[in-house]
């Protein structure tokens, strides 16, 4: 009941917040501009049009066209992944800082509660956030090409999953760190920024450098450029192992953030 | 009697970072609140009244010792749900309206909805707030503010009350409406803990008292108690010969007066028979004999010298 209450009240204060309707009209912005961005594309090379007979012309087009929407996808993921972490990274820390966390935890509240409720409420905002842009999205692909591929709504689906792990892992960090440091931390601690480090280095860096990789979590897992690309969608087998990887990082983020939470000197 | 609060050895330190050193807020400190009394927490600023309520809701962890609200351990949900808490800055989410965030809290306490709404009216018009009570909190004077946080503290019907500084924010009619609340929910059997360094805010109110400094505890005790120790006593009278006043200077009185009011002052109570007996000898009518007490203030400055001179 309490997490409910802390929910809502986080979800109904950040839909006040003047910034956050700044981001969702610059994501629509984005994608419109884009929209037309692929009109203009299409009415100045007439072979990008629906009607194009010769396989080479029609390989390009669609190449072409796939590699914006992977653009595009890129980018509203960004966004997403930038606007969870900044709810979650500072959901926590902003009621600490201004004393009102105190209030509340008069209350016959756990601070696992609080804890819960904060990061249920900022999952909500970054779901209206996904449904704004994936509805937008569908809804431009459907009147584009005339069908909607399955891979789309499904790409938007992973980038909510991806944000909220990324999110996740920031606000666990922010009990720890500095809110602003954690949101750094968490979004470069991807598996795949060590990976890719790991090529400029030798010896025993490049093995821990390896091992980092390993051992951290993977965001890339939820990008699903190539599917984008190829117009092919992954196996349910796939999908579900996705799910259960972002679940379980989430339990184990909500675990170890609640825990330095309840540690915590609330002075 | 039943302890309500029990404050075992209690002591916060706060580690310093970077340069700061450690600070011990609060350090072995032990007393008890009893139900049904008004306690008053007392200690200039920086003595360590805030970390105590702090360490007594479950905000802080102690570094030591310990002890126990509703025989629960510190925060407890339970102990929380018998306790109502007004903090010494009200901090409150600017968003609500009064009606909003009471609503909010009785979700938060486990409050039934219907119950509450009704009991939140009532809060509010108790505390004078109901005429604004869908206006932003953004909105709201201190003073306003600080009802507001009452009425939250008030909502749940709470067995125990925290006040920290309740009265510093408020002008003297918002202090006279918190004293009679106080006085209602004592005739209640409520518990109320009010911590200030406002003495005479305090003074008329409560039965006992605990005085610290420097997160040390100088004294507890009954507030009758701790005035009457070392007062003595003032005789006054409407006629008084010079003999007589010699003979009372004699005994180590002290006369002041003109020749209408005279007030005889002793240092103790041992000479007071003696004096009454002399103006018996010399026919003087006795007008008055009582108890001089030091007031609170005078009382907590002569402790806090005498902490002082050590
Ligand atoms: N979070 C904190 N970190 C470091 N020192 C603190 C903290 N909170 C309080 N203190 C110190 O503890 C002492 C007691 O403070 P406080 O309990 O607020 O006193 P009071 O409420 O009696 O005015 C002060 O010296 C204060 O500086
Ligand atoms: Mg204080």
């Amino acid at each position: 009941m309490s997490i409910l209450a802390v929910a809502k009240d986080q979800f109904s204060d950040l839909l006040r917040r003047r910034y956050l309707l700044v981001i969702f009209i610059g994501a629509l912005a984005i994608i419109g501009m884009w929209v037309g961005y692929l009109a203009l594309m299409k009415s100045l090379f007439p072979a990008m049009q629906q009607g194009a007979q010769d396989a080479a012309t029609k390989g390009m087009t669609e190449m072409m066209i796939g590699g914006l929407q992977v653009a595009l996808h890129a980018i509203i993921g960004s966004i997403g992944v930038l606007l969870a972490l900044g709810l979650m990274c500072f959901s926590v820390t902003s009621e600490v800082s201004k004393g009102t966390v105190r209030m509340i935890l008069s209350r016959p509240v756990r601070r696992y509660e609080f804890f819960i409720g904060k990061w249920l409420g900022c999952v909500c905002i970054v779901g209206v956030y996904t449904l704004l842009v994936g509805t937008m999205v569908c809804t431009y692909t459907y009147y584009s090409f005339g069908r909607l591929l399955p891979v789309i709504p499904l790409s938007i689906a992973m980038l909510f999953l991806k944000a909220i792990t990324v999110g996740s892992i920031g606000m666990a960090l922010a009990m720890w760190l500095r809110p602003i440091v954690a949101l750094l931390v968490a979004y470069l601690a991807a598996a795949e920024t060590f990976l890719f480090i790991a090529g400029f280095m030798h010896g025993i860096a490049k093995s821990v450098m390896h091992t980092l990789f390993y051992a951290l979590p993977s965001y890339k897992a939820f990008d699903l450029y190539t599917g984008i690309m190829n117009g092919t969608i992954m196996s349910g087998a796939e999908i579900a192992y996705r799910v259960a990887y972002a679940v379980l990082i989430w339990a184990l983020m909500l675990i170890a953030g609640a825990s330095l939470f309840q540690r915590r000197d609330l002075a | 009697m039943t302890s309500i609060i029990e404050l075992d050895h209690l002591t916060k330190s706060f580690k310093g970072r970077g340069r700061k050193v450690e600070t011990t807020a609060v350090n072995d400190l032990s007393f008890s609140v009893e139900q049904g009394e008004i306690f008053g927490f007392l200690g200039p600023n920086g003595a360590g009244k805030t970390t105590t309520l702090y360490t007594l809701l479950g905000f802080l962890h102690p570094s030591s010792g310990g002890g126990s609200v509703f025989g629960l351990p510190f925060g407890d949900p339970e102990g929380l749900r018998r306790i109502g808490y007004l903090p010494e800055y009200v901090n409150l989410h600017e968003y609500y309206t009064p009606d909003g965030m009471l609503n909010y809290y009785a979700r938060l306490s486990g409050l039934d909805p219907v119950e509450a709404r009704a009991r939140a009216s009532y809060v509010l018009e108790r505390l004078g707030i109901a005429d604004v009570c869908n206006k932003r909190i953004s909105k709201f004077s201190k003073g306003m503010i600080q009802r507001l946080g009452l009425a939250q503290a008030v909502l749940g019907n709470p067995d125990l009350l925290f006040l920290d500084e309740p009265t510093s924010s408020l002008d003297p009619v918002g202090r006279k409406d918190v004293k009679d609340l106080l006085l209602e929910l004592k005739a209640q059997g409520k518990t109320v803990v009010i911590s200030s360094h406002i003495l005479s805010d305090i003074e008329s109110l409560c039965d006992r008292v605990a005085i610290i400094r420097k997160g040390r505890l100088v004294k507890t005790g009954k507030l009758d108690e701790l005035l009457s120790t070392g007062s003595g006593v003032r005789i006054t009278t409407d006629k008084l010969p010079t003999d007589a006043v010699n003979e009372i200077q004699q005994l180590g009185g002290v006369v002041i007066g003109s020749d209408t009011v005279f007030a005889i002052e002793l240092p103790d109570r041992e000479k007071e028979y003696d004096v009454i007996g002399i103006l018996r000898k010399h026919g003087c009518p006795l007008i008055s004999v009582a108890e001089q007490k030091s007031s609170l203030e005078d009382y907590f400055f002569d402790i806090m010298k005498g902490e002082e001179t050590k």
